[in-house]
Order: C-alpha cells, then sequence, then structure tokens
C-alpha cells in the first residue's frame, strides 16, 4: 500500500471543515424543503435531526474503519482489498467510481437546468458546459488544495446566500405554521429522514481524502463539526421556510428556497434569487471538482489510470450528457437511483465495512 | 558578436583587443627609475581622483627607489578595494566596473587593479517618486546598488543583516545582491531565492523586475508573484518579517518576496497613522479592487440580461440615461474602458505637464462629448471612471495593472451569461490565485490557508501591541517582533486612580 503522501499535498485538519461543508451543503438547499415534506409534513424538522444524528454515526464510523491499522492512512480502496479480495474489492472500487462520478454529473446538469430555469430559459446548453468544464478541469488539474481552497470560497458562497434568508425575512413569518408540534407517526419521521439522507450525501468523501489529512485523529471533530453545522444549517432554513410557507403552498413549489429570496430586496437590487443562483456556482464547482477528483483518484489507485486521462474522459461525459438530458423533469429521473444508491451506500455498505474491519482487526491482534 | 575572451590569451593581448574601443586609455607613466603602464576605460572612472591618489603617490614613492614588485603596490595606495590577480576574467571583468589596471612592465601578467569608478549619471535625489506616501520618511532607492544597501545599513542597524552578492547578466554582468536577516529568515527561503538566481542564464539585466519574472513559480499569469518596491520602509518591514530581498545593480526597484495577494494592499502608511485608520483605508483599498474589477461587469450583466434586478426607482434614470444610445451595453462598456486605458498609457508615457494636460482634455472633454453625442450614458460614465480610480487605490502599481487587466475578462463573461458569466470569472480567478505560489508559499494566505492569526496585519492593522509577531506562514526563526506593552486588563473605576 504506497499512501504515504508527501507532507506538502497534505491538508491541516481545519481545512478537512471546508471541504466536507462543502460536499454536503450543495444544490439541494434550494429544494430540500419539499422533498422531505412528503411523509413527515411540518414535523419534517425532526427528521433532519435524525438523519443528522445517523450521519455522525456514519463519520465515527469512517474513521474507525480507516485507522483500523493504526501506522497507515488508508483509503477504501486500500479497504475494499482487505475485506474483499482482489476481485470483488475492484468490482466494489469501480462502484465508487461510477457513484462519485456519477453524482457530480447530477450535481452538473442539476445547476445548469436551475439556471435555464431562473436565469435563461432560452439559453443553449453545450457553450456554458464547455466553459464550466474547463473551470473544472482547472480546478482538478490543481490536486486537492486546490479544491480545497475553493471550498472554502464556496463555503463563504454558501453562507452568503442563507444568511438574509435567517435574518432579512422576520417580518413575513409566521411561526404559528410549526404547529401542532407532533401530528405525525414514527414511521412518517423515519421516512421523512430517510428521504433527507440525500442531502447529507457528500460525507462519504471522507473515505477518498483521509489519506490526505495531515493528522487525522485531530481532523475527527471537524468532520463532526461540518455535519453539526449542516443539520443546523438544515434546521434552521426549514423552519424559516415552514413559518414563511404554509404546507399546502410549499407542496406546489420546486425551489423554495429560490422563491423565498423573490421577496427580498436593499436599496438598490431587488430579485436577489439571480445573485443566489450565480454565487451557488462557485460552492457547486468546489463539489464537483472534489467529485471528480475523487473518481479519478480512485480509478488510478485501483485501475492505474493516469488522473489527467480519467479526469478528460469524466468531463466529456459530462458535456454528452448535459445536452443529452433535455431538462430538469428528465433529470429527476436520473437522480431517484443516486439518491437509493447513496443511501445504502451510507447506511449499509458502511457499517458492513465497520463490522468486517472489526472482525480483521481482531484477528490480527493476537 | 564574437566574445572577447575567447580570442586572447594573455593580458597584453586583452588591453590590445580593448584599445579598439576610443575610451580605452592606456597611459605609460615616467616615473625616474622605471616606466609604470596603467590601462582604464576614461569613462569608467574618476579622473581627478586618479591623479590625487595614484599617479601622485606613484611619483612621490619612486622618486626614492624603483618599485621591483606589483606587491609592492599594496601598501601605497589608499584605496581599500584594491587586488592583485593574474585572472584575465576577473581583470576583464573589473575592468567593466571602473577598475583601473597596473602593470610595471608591459607584458606581465600579473597586475594591480584598483577601484576608482565615477559617481556620475546617478540621480542626486531619492525621493520615492512612484509610490507616494503622505506621512512617513520619503526615502527611495536610486539606480546604484551600493547606495540602496547603504539605506538599508543605515535603519538597520545589526550585524545579522547578510548581503549576499552574485552576477547575474553574460553581457552586463550585473551584481545581485540578495538580503535577509541571519536568525530570524528561514534559510529555506535563501536558498530557494539564491538557487533559482543562479540558474539564470540571461544577456543584459535592466531592472530587478526582470529577474522576478525569470524566477517566478508560475509566469503565465497577470498576478505579480512578488513585491517589488522603491521605498526603504517597505524593504525594512519585509525584512523584519522575515521575508528575503533582492536588487540588482542599477535598479531603483527592490524584489521582496515570498509575498502574498494582501501585501499588496498594504501601505507603509497604515503603519503610520492610529491602527483604526489604518485598517480603515486597508479596507477601503480592497473594497476599490473589488469594485473596480466588478462595477462595469456589473453594468453590462444588468443592462444586458437582469433588468429586474434593478428596483423601479432606479431604473428609471438607468434607462432614460442610455436611451439614446445605439450600442449594446458591452460595446459601450468596452468603448469607455478602453478610452480610460488610452488616457492611462498616454499619460504615463508623457512629461508630467503635457500628462495634465491630457488628463484634463480626456477626462472631462471625451467623457462630456461621449454622452453629448449619445455614444455612452451618463451613469456609465461615472462607473467607469470611479473603478478606473478605484483600480489605482491599490498601493502598487504593478496590481493596480492586474487589476485594470482582469476587468475586460469578467466583461466579456458578464456580457455573454450575466450574473453567472461574472461568477464563473471569479470562480476562475479563486481557482487561479488559490493555485499561486510565490516562492513555494502560498499565495493567498491568510484566507486559504486559514490563519486567525494572519488577519491581524492583512485585513486590519491592529494595535502595536496586539500585532508583535511575524506573520507565520513565512515560517521564521523568531516568532517574536518584540515584546509588546502589557494591557491593562483591570478595569479602573472612572475618576479614580
Amino acid at each position: 500500500m504506497n499512501n504515504e503522501m508527501k507532507d506538502k499535498y497534505q491538508l491541516s485538519p481545519i481545512l478537512l471543515y471546508f471541504l466536507l461543508f462543502v460536499s454536503i451543503i450543495d444544490l439541494g438547499i434550494l429544494s430540500y424543503q419539499k422533498t422531505i415534506l412528503h411523509f413527515a409534513g411540518y414535523n419534517a424538522w425532526i427528521s433532519v435531526f435524525i438523519t443528522g444524528i445517523g450521519v455522525h454515526v456514519i463519520v465515527w464510523m469512517i474513521y474507525r474503519i480507516l485507522s483500523s491499522f493504526k501506522n497507515e492512512a488508508m483509503d477504501v480502496i486500500d479497504v475494499n482489498r482487505i475485506c474483499f479480495g482482489l476481485i470483488i474489492g475492484k468490482i466494489f472500487d469501480a462502484m465508487i467510481i461510477f457513484y462519485f462520478f456519477y453524482g457530480a454529473f447530477l450535481m452538473f446538469r442539476g445547476y445548469l437546468s436551475i439556471v435555464q430555469v431562473w436565469l435563461f430559459p432560452g439559453m443553449p446548453i453545450w457553450p456554458v458546459s464547455l466553459v464550466l468544464i474547463i473551470l473544472i478541469y482547472y480546478t482538478v488539474t490543481g490536486g486537492i488544495r486546490t479544491i480545497n481552497g475553493l471550498s472554502f470560497w464556496g463555503m463563504l458562497a454558501v453562507i452568503a446566500c442563507v444568511l438574509p434568508l435567517l435574518f432579512m425575512l422576520t417580518k413575513y413569518l409566521h411561526p404559528l405554521n410549526l404547529k401542532p408540534l407532533l401530528n405525525h407517526s414514527v414511521t412518517e419521521i423515519m421516512l421523512s429522514s430517510k428521504s433527507m439522507v440525500f442531502q447529507f450525501l457528500g460525507v462519504e468523501s471522507l473515505l477518498m481524502i483521509y489519506p490526505f489529512i495531515q493528522s487525522p485523529a485531530k481532523s475527527q471533530k471537524w468532520a463532526h463539526f461540518a455535519v453539526l453545522t449542516s443539520t443546523a444549517l438544515y434546521v434552521l432554513l426549514l423552519a424559516i421556510t415552514f413559518m414563511f410557507y404554509s404546507e399546502n403552498e410549499l407542496k406546489l413549489l420546486v425551489w423554495p428556497t429560490l422563491h423565498m429570496y423573490m421577496i427580498l430586496h436593499v436599496q438598490f437590487f431587488q430579485r436577489l434569487e439571480h445573485v443566489a443562483v450565480s454565487i451557488l456556482c462557485i460552492t457547486i464547482i468546489a463539489n464537483l471538482s472534489l467529485s471528480l477528483w475523487m473518481a479519478s483518484r480512485a480509478a488510478r489507485r485501483s485501475f492505474s489510470i493516469k488522473q489527467h486521462r480519467s479526469i478528460l474522459v469524466f468531463l466529456f461525459a459530462f458535456l454528452l450528457g448535459a445536452v443529452f438530458i433535455k431538462d430538469y423533469d428528465n433529470l429527476m429521473a436520473f437522480i431517484d437511483p443516486y439518491s437509493a444508491t447513496g443511501f445504502y451506500l451510507l447506511f449499509g455498505y458502511i457499517p458492513i465495512l465497520f463490522v468486517m474491519m472489526q472482525f480483521k482487526k481482531n484477528r490480527n491482534k493476537p | 558578436m564574437d566574445n572577447p575572451k575567447t580570442a586572447v590569451n594573455t593580458l597584453t593581448q586583452m588591453i590590445h583587443a580593448l584599445q579598439k574601443s576610443s575610451d580605452f586609455k592606456t597611459n605609460t607613466i615616467a616615473l625616474p627609475y622605471q616606466e609604470i603602464f596603467i590601462s582604464y576605460f576614461i569613462t569608467l572612472i574618476d579622473e581627478t581622483k586618479l591623479q590625487e591618489s595614484l599617479i601622485l603617490i606613484l611619483q612621490r614613492r619612486s622618486s626614492e627607489s624603483p618599485i621591483r614588485s606589483t606587491e609592492e603596490l599594496l601598501p601605497l595606495i589608499p584605496i581599500h578595494e584594491l587586488e592583485i590577480t593574474d585572472c584575465l576574467e576577473v581583470i576583464h571583468q573589473k575592468l567593466f566596473k571602473g577598475y583601473v589596471v597596473i602593470r610595471l612592465n608591459e607584458d606581465d601578467q600579473k597586475c594591480a587593479l584598483v577601484h576608482i569608478p565615477n559617481q556620475i549619471g546617478f540621480r542626486n535625489s531619492n525621493d520615492t517618486e512612484n509610490e507616494f506616501s503622505v506621512v512617513g520618511p520619503k526615502v527611495g532607492f536610486i539606480e546604484d546598488l551600493d547606495t540602496n544597501i547603504h539605506l538599508l545599513r543605515l535603519q538597520i542597524n545589526v550585524p545579522s543583516l547578510i548581503v549576499k552578492e552574485m552576477t547575474i547578466g553574460s553581457m552586463s554582468h550585473t551584481r545581485v545582491a540578495i538580503l535577509y536577516i541571519d536568525g530570524i529568515t528561514n534559510e529555506e527561503i535563501v536558498s530557494r531565492i539564491e538557487k533559482r538566481l543562479k540558474e539564470i542564464d540571461f544577456d543584459i539585466v535592466f531592472d530587478s523586475s526582470q529577474l522576478d519574472q525569470i524566477i517566478a513559480d508560475n509566469s503565465n499569469t497577470p498576478f505579480p508573484l512578488f513585491m517589488s518596491t522603491e521605498r526603504r520602509d517597505r524593504v525594512v518591514y519585509s525584512l523584519i518579517s522575515g521575508q528575503v530581498a533582492f536588487i540588482s545593480d542599477g535598479s531603483p526597484y527592490f524584489i521582496t518576496g515570498p509575498s502574498t495577494l494582501f501585501d499588496f494592499f498594504i501601505s507603509p502608511e497604515d503603519y503610520y497613522l492610529p491602527w483604526i485608520l489604518g485598517s480603515f483605508f486597508r479596507l477601503i483599498r480592497i473594497f476599490g479592487v473589488i469594485f473596480s474589477l466588478f462595477a462595469s461587469a456589473l453594468y453590462v450583466g444588468v443592462m444586458t440580461f437582469h433588468y429586474e434586478v434593478v428596483p423601479h426607482s432606479l431604473l428609471g434614470p438607468l434607462i432614460y440615461s442610455r436611451i439614446n444610445v445605439p450600442f449594446t451595453p458591452l460595446l459601450e462598456v468596452l468603448f469607455l474602458e478602453i478610452t480610460i486605458e488610452f488616457l492611462r498609457e498616454a499619460g504615463a508615457r508623457l512629461p508630467t505637464k503635457i500628462g495634465q494636460t491630457l488628463g484634463i482634455v480626456g477626462g472631462i472633454i471625451i467623457g462630456q462629448a461621449a454622452v453629448e453625442a449619445a455614444l455612452t450614458s451618463n451613469i456609465l460614465i461615472i462607473i467607469v471612471s470611479l473603478s478606473a480610480l478605484a483600480s489605482f487605490a491599490t498601493p502598487i502599481y504593478k496590481m493596480a495593472n492586474t487589476i485594470r487587466f482582469l476587468r475586460f475578462p469578467i466583461i466579456v463573461l458578464a456580457s455573454i451569461w450575466g450574473g453567472l458569466g461574472i461568477f464563473i470569472g471569479v470562480c476562475f480567478l479563486l481557482v487561479h490565485i488559490t493555485r499561486l505560489k510565490s516562492l513555494g508559499f502560498p499565495y493567498t494566505v491568510p484566507i486559504y490557508p486559514f490563519r486567525a492569526a494572519g488577519f491581524k496585519d492583512s485585513f486590519l492593522r491592529l494595535p502595536y501591541q496586539i500585532n508583535h509577531s511575524r506573520p507565520s506562514y513565512l515560517r521564521p526563526k523568531l516568532l517574536q517582533r518584540y515584546k509588546p506593552k502589557d494591557v491593562k486588563k483591570h478595569k479602573q473605576e472612572w475618576d479614580e486612580n
């Protein structure tokens, strides 16, 4: 296992926070209110809490898995090799590569459709895709440090997008909307939690970036902190949304966060949703680049494909796919399998790895 | 051109070859017991000094007994830059630096070299001309290396200020001095800069800024990766914060590094004003740069695509001002931006007095006429001239140029994809500056990699009792600069001691 990173490629623990925060919070922040409403109605904020706690457990498990062997920092490729052997391990590797790539692609196309809906309805897709692809290529070839730097700005962008909603909407809110506090069954709330897992996808990137962290043990608190802050952000924004819209109204909207923006205005600016969609570009690019970096890194580690080549293949597939998918409704069909896979990856695959690694560790001990 | 060095093997041949130039003189001084031969470039040496400190002394000494060997000259001549050598290459180089060659016999290989340079051609005034400050010293550097180092030594009175000299340039043999403070500066920086400078193969070095481009980590960037300054206080400040400075002979600009993006928004004046004002002015500068980068692009984006983001009350005047303008916003903005670039470029090249007149002609008359001829809108003129003004709020001219250049791609992007285009441009910029390195150190410290302590002296200039350590990203050997005054923490009652 040739996993010893040179010191200059490594990230100090606090930087992990930005990476994780940005890979958790992405486009979902514009529309998640609607999806989790489906089962638990206005009790859904409890579901967000529950999912948050679940994800904390997953993060803890990931750390236990990857630090099983004290003297070497592993990533998921090594773990697959240890748990499943060479051939089955490679099949899992391939699935993980495809999973990261597919997630990045959905984000890419999803963002473009939001731009099409909110900013430029008649915009042809391929020119803007091309420019974004060049941008992503430039980011990914800068390595994990560049992606991390952009994630920092991406995090600021998310904050800049969400803070006005938290503070400027106060006079339009109806706190009584939140009542009754509990009128759904436990099953409904759990089902909502399950659909909320999709918004937390991104923590699994820890599986790949772990060996790049300087002192992994210290970084765990930052990983948990990233999950904590994103949970808090989701809950707060959800509460604001619930107080702003009535339940039936909210069901009709596709992007409630952006709709809330429409009412805001400052002295010389109104319709801030235009600004918000544009600013989110930074976050999306950071998020995408991280996923593609992980996919190409996994491809290199497992199949020894040069990162430059794999990234070009991925980006070319982006361009084709972006033109192939017609609109947002069309895209939704592609999202469901991803979100299901993501759920089983977090709450199936990772716990299995966790149990297997505990066994392996105990066998190695005596 | 043939290198004269390759054709000659003896000193006599070399002197013979040099005599092709009419300013090269070889004189024979006839003394009572012997003849002495001296050769020099008359344009490079000080003739009166030659008379006083060389010829007169030689005459006086040799009236008693003949001088037998070159070594006997050493105690005679009251100039300490004096050496005896028979190495042709050294002689050749020194001749061009204002040395005089003394031979006792015409075909001697061994000779004495005496340094008698003249100082004509250097300006006497060393006021800072391009980096002006209202408060604080106005001492700047001139085109002479020794004077510059002298100026620095006057302020840093410790033996640990190290000057390392080398020569660069196959034809100019320019002296380049690297300065740092021993025991503070991280040696890795010094060795890195030394290594890069030594690897340079170049013909003539005109200015330090050429060297700075050659040794830069990434030459395909509009951003300056090293600070270049003509101000003494700025160089001293970088030296004591653990950076390295270098300068080439003949250039009034010191290059200091490794630099970060935010160094370019620091003016020495910030340290001479109360910290509240200093911090305020820094923020103004950073705001100015952001404004200058995006103002015209925002105008293009809003006027082309996003009318709806402008409130009604403001939309009226906006539309009214460009109701007669026949061009698209992009063309309108480019027209004005390029006019300003013309003005700047012409103003910078013209003599000062004409430049001022031109500013009035350009700024007022062209602007006024352009609006009356309905080529541009009033509001755009305000935006463009404000952003031109703001771009020059950065204290370093190099950075101002970068900012001025970067607006154009952003304007074009804004004209294609509006707000999204602007932020695509921002993304490119952010990725680019994150990828940049100055001498291997990240360019965007303290934002990324994030260092909370770095904010004390980057965006803000906090008071001296807080701001007492060197920037940690430079990994200085001694972090603490000075012991701060104790801050009184206990709360006293008012009106009582």
